[in-house]
């Protein structure tokens, strides 16, 4: 059944099939905090923070209900989300993000970097050890990060390119050299795919290692199956955040069907639970001893026009649709308020978002205006593509489609399930189609180099085939660019012109909502839709 | 019997056959690429292409489909693309949960099934008859997935009674979490048990047979137990089998719904993410359990009437 | 409708010949559930036939700010999750949910009676190889089949009518066969064939008339199912084109709702009851009219 970003089965249940490819997304810049707005979450957080002035507590148990079941504890190779936010319980990288979005040292406690801005040199944290006891060292994170780098089949390895080699000096400095200058660097190497294991993992073969695994993270897992209704995480005693975890364990349920998670809660079988329905977002705001938290993401849903078509490659046509569209009662209706409307293709928790970038709002008479001066003024028809198994896209297609008629524009919904609608819109055989994007790191270039730089970007510009000379050119520069006012400037520039050209439609800014019970304190969900346990305690 | 058994027991391993190459043809037509899925948005052609090449999916189909039969000769059911385990270990730990689904579902089935039918069939034309009837004409129209949610809602999260979902811990916890979703499935047959049982009832009560027992004036109740039910014994045995499929298909949605993990939702997600070995098995699995099942009736079926011909 | 047996076994009432159209006009008059059943039926229909006339607003104008209104003298069922009118999408839904009910029936009850006959009647190779066919699509898990064919064909109604096309048929084919071996025995087609009466004049004059009946009466069951199954396969996000209405899609959007406006998944269920219990009382009324005793 489709789920809210759902699945079906329940439509939602069912078709949950899919695998939602959001990466854990731990990257703020170190250089300066992050232009955009301090989440509600954080301040909603700090608040409970503040009027449970008792100190934590230890102990106990936390009950998590998850969308998704893991398939695989490696970081080095996998997407799915249901692995990356278990195996980061497990394993830790040189650097986090906070929930603000903001870029931590964890591992690493320090660095310096080369005036060229290609060596960088890291400091590890003393005192830091696996869970076996044996010490973190230099060469656990050069076998880690090389693995990580040099897996051709590993999904964020191209998030490494631009490292050239690392070394180690001794046992507590790594040397990274880069081939260029890159300023995304921090941001990549602290992606969940860069996380530290022990070098050559520990003795044992790749496959006992990852059943068994050991890390420097908070908790445990001892005799990891895939496809378990369940997985028990229990406390590292030997963490080196001293006094945590709170927690003595957490036991990670996985309910795919949404239906179910919500009763759950409200059953209050579970403590917490993930991917909550805007739908259900008001009757769980009315049962007692819940209150439902929405998260800040680093997430767009886009609704995409394919350019090798002519009729999308008549920038008036793109421009005229974008008019067309009314993104705030869009949000209002098919996301229960939840979501913010759409504008920039950047989402507005993303570093160097830009609130200025001239948004093509909602406006009847400019869609006509624009489509007059097309090649195309009477409209046409045309084929919409959807992943059929996930509600929320058919209740966008369907407004979206309501919304395209009066303009001429007949849209014919196609729905398809999950593995046919990746296959067929990546090969371009497709005329509209709508889904989402996100940024697996703090630092927008991963976005802007996929939606925008067509032959490289790794994706034909999301797709689209869109390609623009200039946004190009500029998404370069702000790769090599460091000075953050500078590449805010870039970044900006990149926003207006995307926006201008319209390849694409930003549709909203979806959060991470999620459901938790008044005894949990502490729970926190970085924009990349990473939450860190150790700070959670029950009251 | 037995050479009847022997001919049997040749035409399942047929059937059986037929049901997997069927799969696989039907899994291959479809468009999606399991690679994708699994690498993800951002995975590099290169990266695909060496993915399906190790998974052998740029092979043509018939070598494809030779390859498999080998493998299933020797026993080995492939590993799932996405679990990274043997698709064998991955049944063998839902097989029990779909088993004991549908076997409680067939026993609500009966036990609901039949005193409805030798109801309505005592009451022929009454308002107990016309009540069953109505009922099962309900039920035949009720979508599963529909009214499972509703008996969650009412016995789950009102009435705390019963869980919400999920398999539940130990043999009592198994048994209580397995109400509501065999009650939902049961659904999917009972309708038709009744309608049937109740016209085969019919005709024995109309019988001389049961004339002459009324006539020797054993009380109606005793007439209806011990002729009438013992006649819908045979009956009802035939149809469970025949329907058999029916009921196995429809744990695939009641797994949805109710959480539970056994082979119907394993499959279900199976195929969404074009995990070949897993649909392949999987569906194997569940055909043979249909046709043995089937068997298993028939045979039972034979030894309570020896008016049947078995040919 | 005569009773399921194991095939082998001859039923307990003889096969005799057809009767006169006269017997059949008074049992239809007289037949509670047959009027009864053909009342709600054409009742159905004609709302299927009548439902841009009657119904209130159009199924798909949409009015986002006034999503998941309760009931009101402007909405008599309310308003979905995108403000449009539940009643009209109801009335609309009947048409679609009919259409595709009938539609997705025809090519199994013909396909399937005809194949069934043949195969009783002439029974060895041909018996065999279909039996060896039915056993294997009855094998299938029925929902797991036809999700494969959809998926294959594509969505929408081509695909779940093609879907229905290849799964359904084998009922009929069963039923039909059964009878069809039996009827084969008795004295008049013995007669018949004795009087050298070419075969297909026997097929069509005296074996299918005491056949076909079961395919008939079994055809309004088979609807029903049908319409359930779309109503399934609606929920799985396997249905008709959005935003086609359509009772499973309208349950299935709805079902978020439940505890809210609760109306949006119950009414059109209600809907698919409603019309199961026309189609099958209609179904038990024709079993009453045509049954051979």
């Amino acid at each position: 059944m489709p789920t809210s970003d759902k699945n079906p089965l329940t439509r939602r249940d069912l078709l949950k099939y899919g695998i939602a490819g959001s990466a854990a997304t731990l990257l703020g810049s170190v250089v300066a905090p992050a232009a955009s707005a301090s989440p509600r979450s954080v301040l909603r957080a700090a608040g409970r923070a503040l009027a449970n002035t008792a100190a934590p507590k230890q102990g106990g148990t936390l009950r998590f209900a998850r969308s998704i079941a893991p398939t695989t504890l490696d970081p080095a190779n996998t997407i799915i989300a249901g692995d990356i936010y278990t195996l980061d319980k497990v394993f830790e990288p040189l650097f986090v993000t906070n929930p603000a979005g903001q870029l931590v040292p964890w591992l690493a406690s320090s660095y310096t970097v080369s005036p060229d801005h290609q060596t960088f040199t890291f400091t590890l944290r003393p005192g830091v050890k696996f869970s076996n006891g044996t010490p973190l060292t230099a060469e656990d994170v050069v076998f880690s990060i090389n693995r990580s780098r040099t897996n051709s089949a590993g999904p964020l390895s191209f998030l490494d390119f631009a490292i050239a080699s690392i070394k180690a000096q001794g046992d507590s400095t790594v040397v990274f050299k880069l081939s260029q200058p890159w300023a995304p660097f921090l941001s990549d190497i602290s992606v969940f795919a860069n996380a530290i294991i022990p070098a050559n993992f520990g003795g044992q073969s790749e496959k006992a290692f990852f059943n068994n695994p050991v890390g420097t993270g908070p908790f445990t897992v001892s005799g990891f199956t895939p496809d378990a209704s369940s997985l028990t995480l229990k406390r590292n005693p030997t963490y080196w955040r001293a006094g945590r975890p709170y927690l003595d364990s957490v036991e990670f349920l996985y309910v795919d069907n949404d239906n179910q998670r919500v009763l759950q809660a409200q059953g209050g079988e579970a403590d917490i639970i993930d991917t909550v329905p805007p739908a259900d977002v008001t009757s769980l705001k009315n049962s007692s001893g819940l209150s439902v938290e929405l998260f800040p993401a680093w997430q767009v849903d886009l609704l995409v026009m394919n350019e090798k078509l002519p009729q999308f490659a008549d920038r008036h046509v793109r421009r005229a649709i974008t008019y067309a569209i009314d993104r705030p009662a869009l949000v209002h209706a098919a996301s229960f308020g939840t979501a913010a409307p759409g504008g920039s293709f950047f989402p507005p928790s993303l570093q160097y978002y830009s609130a200025s970038t001239p948004v093509l709002a909602y406006s009847l008479a400019q869609a006509k205006a624009e489509l007059a001066q097309s090649k195309f003024p009477k409209g046409f028809s045309t084929r919409l593509l959807i992943d059929g198994g996930v509600q929320k896209w058919n209740t966008f297609a369907q407004i979206i489609k309501a919304q395209l008629q009066p303009i001429g524009i007949n849209v014919d919904i196609t729905p398809l399930d999950h593995s046919a609608f990746e296959a067929t819109f990546q090969k371009l055989d497709y005329e509209m189609f709508i889904d989402y994007a996100i940024n697996d790191i703090s630092d927008p270039d991963e976005m802007a180099s996929f939606e925008v730089d067509v032959k490289n970007g790794g994706s034909q510009s999301y797709w689209s085939n869109y390609d623009d000379p200039t946004a190009i050119a500029l998404v370069h520069q702000a790769e090599g660019e460091y000075d953050s006012s500078k590449r805010a400037s870039l970044y900006a520039q990149i926003q207006k012109i995307v926006a201008e050209d319209a390849p694409f439609v930003a549709l909203d800014y979806p959060p991470y909502i999620y459901a938790v019970s008044n005894r949990v304190n502490g729970f926190a969900v970085n924009p990349g839709g990473a939450y860190r346990l150790e700070n959670v305690w029950l009251s | 019997m037995a050479s009847y058994t022997a001919r049997r027991l040749l035409s399942a391993v047929l059937v059986i056959f037929g049901v997997t190459l069927a799969t696989f043809l039907l899994m291959h037509i479809e468009p999606g690429d399991p690679a994708r899925s699994v690498l993800g948005i951002r995975a590099s052609p290169s990266a695909v292409a060496a993915l399906r090449r190790e998974w052998g999916l740029n092979s043509s189909v018939p070598v494809q489909l030779g390859r498999f039969l080998g493998q299933l000769f020797q026993g080995n059911l492939g590993q799932s693309y996405i679990y990274h385990v043997s698709t064998a270990s991955l049944i063998a730990s839902r097989v029990g949960q779909t088993a004991a689904l549908v076997a409680v579902a067939a026993l609500f089935a009966v036990v609901i099934s039949v005193p409805l039918a030798t109801l309505a069939a005592a009451r022929k034309e009454g308002v107990a008859d016309h009540l069953v009837r109505g009922f099962s004409v309900v039920g035949l129209a009720l979508p599963a997935f529909w009214f499972g949610i509703l008996l969650i809602e009412i016995f789950a999260v009102h009435l705390h009674v019963l869980p919400v979902g999920g398999a539940g811990s130990g043999f009592g916890g198994h048994l209580k979490a397995l109400v509501l979703p065999a009650f939902t499935a049961s659904l999917a047959i009972v309708p038709i048990l009744v309608r049937s049982l109740r016209v085969g009832m019919i005709e024995v009560l109309d019988s001389e047979f049961v004339a002459v027992a009324r006539a020797k004036g054993l009380g109606e109740v005793r007439v209806l137990f011990s002729h009438v039910a013992r006649n819908a014994l045979l009956p009802t045995v035939t149809l469970l089998g025949l329907n058999i499929a029916f009921l196995i298909g429809s744990t695939v949605v009641v797994e949805q719904v109710f959480n539970l993990n056994g082979l119907g939702s394993l499959l279900l997600s199976a195929i969404l993410n074009r995990d070949f070995p897993v649909v392949q098995a999987t569906t194997l699995v569940l055909g043979a359990g249909v046709v043995i099942v089937n068997l298993g009736t028939d045979l039972l079926a034979a030894r309570l009437d020896p008016r049947i011909r078995l040919r | 409708m005569t009773s399921v047996l194991s095939p082998g076994q001859a039923p307990l009432t003889a096969t005799k010949q057809p009767h006169s159209r006269s017997v059949f006009i008074y049992r239809a008059t007289h037949s509670k559930t047959f009027i009864a059943g053909s009342v709600l039926t054409v009742g159905l229909i004609l709302v299927a036939v009548l439902a841009p006339v009657i119904s209130p607003y159009s199924p798909n104008h949409q009015d986002l700010y006034d999503i998941l209104g309760g009931f009101s003298s402007k909405h008599l069922l309310g308003t979905d999750e995108l403000g449009r009118d539940e009643l009209s999408r109801l009335l609309w839904a009947t048409r679609t949910d009919l259409r595709l009910g009938f539609l997705a029936v025809i090519f199994p009850f013909f396909f399937g009676t005809a194949v069934g006959t043949l195969a009783g009647y002439y029974g060895g190779w041909l018996d065999s190889g279909v039996m060896r066919v039915v056993e294997v699509l009855i094998a299938f898990p029925f929902y797991v089949l036809v999700i494969g064919l959809i998926f294959v064909v594509g969505t929408g109604t081509t695909g779940i009518i093609v879907a229905f096309a290849v799964v359904d048929w084998i009922i009929y084919a069963r039923a039909v066969r059964s009878t069809t071996l039996v009827v084969r025995e008795s004295d008049y087609v013995a007669a018949a064939k004795s009087g050298g009466l070419p075969t297909w004049r026997i097929l069509w004059r005296h074996v299918l008339p005491n056949t076909v009946t079961q395919s008939v009466v079994y055809l309004t069951s088979d609807i029903v199912l049908v319409i359930v199954a779309v109503v399934t396969l609606g929920y799985l996000g396997l249905g008709v084109q959005p935003p086609t209405p359509d009772w499973g899609t309208m349950i299935s959007e709805g079902q978020e709702f439940l505890t809210t406006t609760w109306g949006l998944a119950t009414i059109p269920g209600v809907a698919v009851v409603i019309t199961g219990l026309a189609l099958s009382l209609l179904g038990d009324g024709l079993a009453d009219v045509l049954r051979p005793r």
